[in-house]
């Protein structure tokens, strides 16, 4: 009796978030396949009668959607990257190496993750455009570090850390050189910590509005989540569009997310040392 | 094979000195073990002779080569750590090629070292299988097998069996000590049990505070210790050691801080009058009838059993004293005893903080 009673009383919450994280999305999802006019009725109608693809059509060729798509594809892609490569060498360092002032860069670098985003804009605006680097490619994926790169740089540090430094040892009396014990030992155990770091600066970059309402303000290298914010005014009430933009806004994240949660592959560190 | 020489070494983290000036000698195809107590620069001094620690004074060097500036491939040395250090994303195959792979050696060349060292440490079932698929005998051997298949000039161990059962740890004792008469191999090993010293050394080094305290044969510093400290640590159960002085009034008697008596042999005129540490091993007293010549009394206050023999502590000279017997016991708690001692086995020592060994 206690047993199932306690399974109801952890269930039941449980059941309650996902319904309301999860409601949002499908009722998306569904509504991105509705005509006009069941959009919005009252009582709601749950599913499309008949579905159809009309907004898909509207959104995937008669609008600036794909456009955006990829600007924001290419830029969340590089920001990425860029965050990855920076996080890896930053992050053994802090782990690994004893230097002066280490503390404090490591707290600095926390530091870039507390600035509010409106404080940092017209600063960021003035180098770009002495840079030349408004309506860029380049130039959004530079700023992004900005949210990417304090959280990676501090998670990475602690998958590194949470290597037995002799491991690196025994690579090290193998013949391994200071940069192949991070690239043939190291890098491959972080590699949960890795896809975090991917996964994070991913959807940070993909889902950010300010800095790109900011920086990319020429129609053409506009990204998704301005696109959809501006789309519902252009299409005024067309939520049926709107719905369908959304949805195909969602789905790379959604992909990678069941892509790369195969790679979470716990117990990497077991077998290594004792116990 | 080579020799490796320490010379005025030494070790320095900030204003800490972790080593002080050590020289020591690892003749070619030697195995030297280095033992002391926790924190004493063993595992230290080991990884400064492996290149992973930084020499502050001093030179080591390896096949008459000072290698104080030359980094650990170069040093043609391999280790085996306590907690094995195997790389956990790679098969056992794997991880004894590594090495070799890094080195640039052909493939065929490295499967051929690979099978060779498996099939001395018996690991060929076990190749293709990754580290957590392993029984901790399993992942020492294979430990080993990585560090056998580089055919090193200098093989170093870091307290490897300390992470094993009791069991296991003496099964595997007997198969390392094989393994290098086998290789021939000179060989450094790191442990804090003076047992694997004694069985498994042809030289042990006493080492405490970074200092080395007597350098030797197990049996050397068994019988002739040179100081309390090695006294103490090497043997067990432990040494006994009794305060107190030659008697002054000339009769051959040591008498003990609380006034007991015991016979030592002539020649102890040095001794006279100065406080000074008897000591006397376990095994060297015996239980004796009360009239015995020579005997003195006791009261007993644990009596454990090992199965081949027993132990008796009991509460005499103003310490506890063991006792080591062969034969079963039958003697209780508080129980008074009396025992002697083999005058011929008597060590005598400084009572000052040094310790050291007097002539006797």
């Amino acid at each position: 009796m206690k047993d199932s009673r306690r399974t109801l009383l952890i269930s039941l919450p449980v059941a309650i978030l996902v319904i309301v994280a999860v409601f949002p999305f499908l009722w998306m999802a569904v509504s991105a396949f509705k005509p006009l006019s069941q959009l919005y009725t009252i009582p709601p109608q749950w599913l499309p009668d008949p579905p159809t693809l009309a907004n898909f059509k509207n959104v995937l060729f008669e609008s600036n959607i794909p456009r955006y798509f990829v600007n924001s594809l290419i830029i969340s892609i590089g920001s990425t990257f860029l965050a990855l490569v920076f996080a890896v060498f930053a992050a053994y360092g802090f782990a690994r190496f004893d230097f002066r002032g280490r503390s404090a860069a490591l707290a600095f670098v926390l530091i870039g993750q507390l600035l509010p985003t409106a404080t940092v804009i017209v600063p960021l605006y003035i180098v770009l455009n002495y840079l030349g680097l408004i309506n860029t490619y380049l130039g959004l994926i530079l700023v992004y570090l900005i949210l990417t790169l304090p959280l990676s740089v501090w998670m990475l540090t602690g998958y590194f850390r949470g290597i037995p430094k002799e491991l690196e040892d025994a690579a090290i009396i193998d013949g391994a050189s200071q940069l192949g014990v991070l690239f043939r030992i190291s890098l491959p155990l972080v590699t949960p910590g890795i896809i975090a770091v991917t996964l994070y600066s991913f959807v940070a970059t993909w889902n950010e509005f300010v800095f790109a309402l900011s920086f990319a303000t020429e129609k053409e290298m506009k990204t998704l989540p301005i696109g959809l914010a501006e789309f519902s005014t252009e299409f005024d009430t067309d939520w049926g569009a709107v719905m369908a933009a959304s949805f195909v806004m969602t789905l790379p994240i959604a992909l990678i997310f069941l892509v790369m949660q195969r790679m979470f592959v716990s117990g990497l560190m077991s077998g290594a040392t004792k116990g | 094979m080579a020799q490796v020489a320490l010379n005025k070494l030494v070790k320095r983290y900030g204003a800490y000195q972790a080593l002080h000036e050590v020289d020591m000698t690892v003749e070619n195809g030697e195995f030297v073990v280095l033992v002391g107590p926790s924190g004493c620069g063993k595992s230290t001094l080991l990884r400064m002779i492996a290149g992973l620690e930084e020499i502050s004074g001093g030179t080591i060097s390896i096949g008459g080569r000072v290698v104080n500036t030359i980094r650990p491939k170069e040093r043609d040395i391999a280790m085996v750590f306590q907690s094995y250090a195997l790389y956990p994303h790679m098969t056992v195959r794997k991880n004894m090629s590594f090495a070799l792979k890094l080195a640039g050696v052909a493939q065929p060349e490295i499967d051929k070292a690979v099978e060779r060292a498996a099939a001395i440490l018996g690991l060929e079932p076990l190749l293709d299988r990754k580290p957590k698929q392993l029984s901790g005998g399993q992942r020492q051997r294979v430990a080993m097998g990585r560090a056998i298949v580089r055919n090193p000039q200098v093989f170093l161990f870091d307290e490897p069996l300390s992470n094993l059962d009791a069991k296991l740890r003496v099964q595997m004792r007997a198969e390392i000590r094989e393994l290098h008469q086998r290789l021939g191999a000179t060989t450094v090993y790191v442990t804090h049990d003076q047992i694997e010293a004694m069985t498994m050394a042809d030289k042990i080094v006493v080492m405490r505070d970074g200092h080395i305290e007597q350098i030797g044969h197990p049996l050397e510093l068994y019988d002739r210790p040179a100081n309390r400290f090695v006294a103490g640590f090497i043997g067990s159960p432990a040494m006994n050691f009794i305060e107190g002085q030659v008697d002054a009034s000339g009769t051959d008697r040591f008498i003990a801080s609380d006034g007991t008596a015991i016979p030592v042999s002539a020649r102890l005129g040095i001794l006279k009058r100065s406080p000074a540490v008897l000591a006397i091993r376990p095994e060297d007293l015996s239980i004796v009838a009360e009239n015995t010549p020579g005997a003195f009394p006791g009261m007993v206050s644990v009596v454990e059993t090992t199965g081949p023999e027993t132990i008796v502590i009991a509460n005499s000279c103003g310490t506890r004293l063991s006792v080591v017997i062969k034969e079963r016991s039958r003697l209780k708690l508080g129980e008074k005893v009396w025992l002697s001692a083999d005058v011929s086995k008597l060590h005598f020592f400084e009572a000052s903080e040094d310790g050291r060994r007097l002539a006797a």
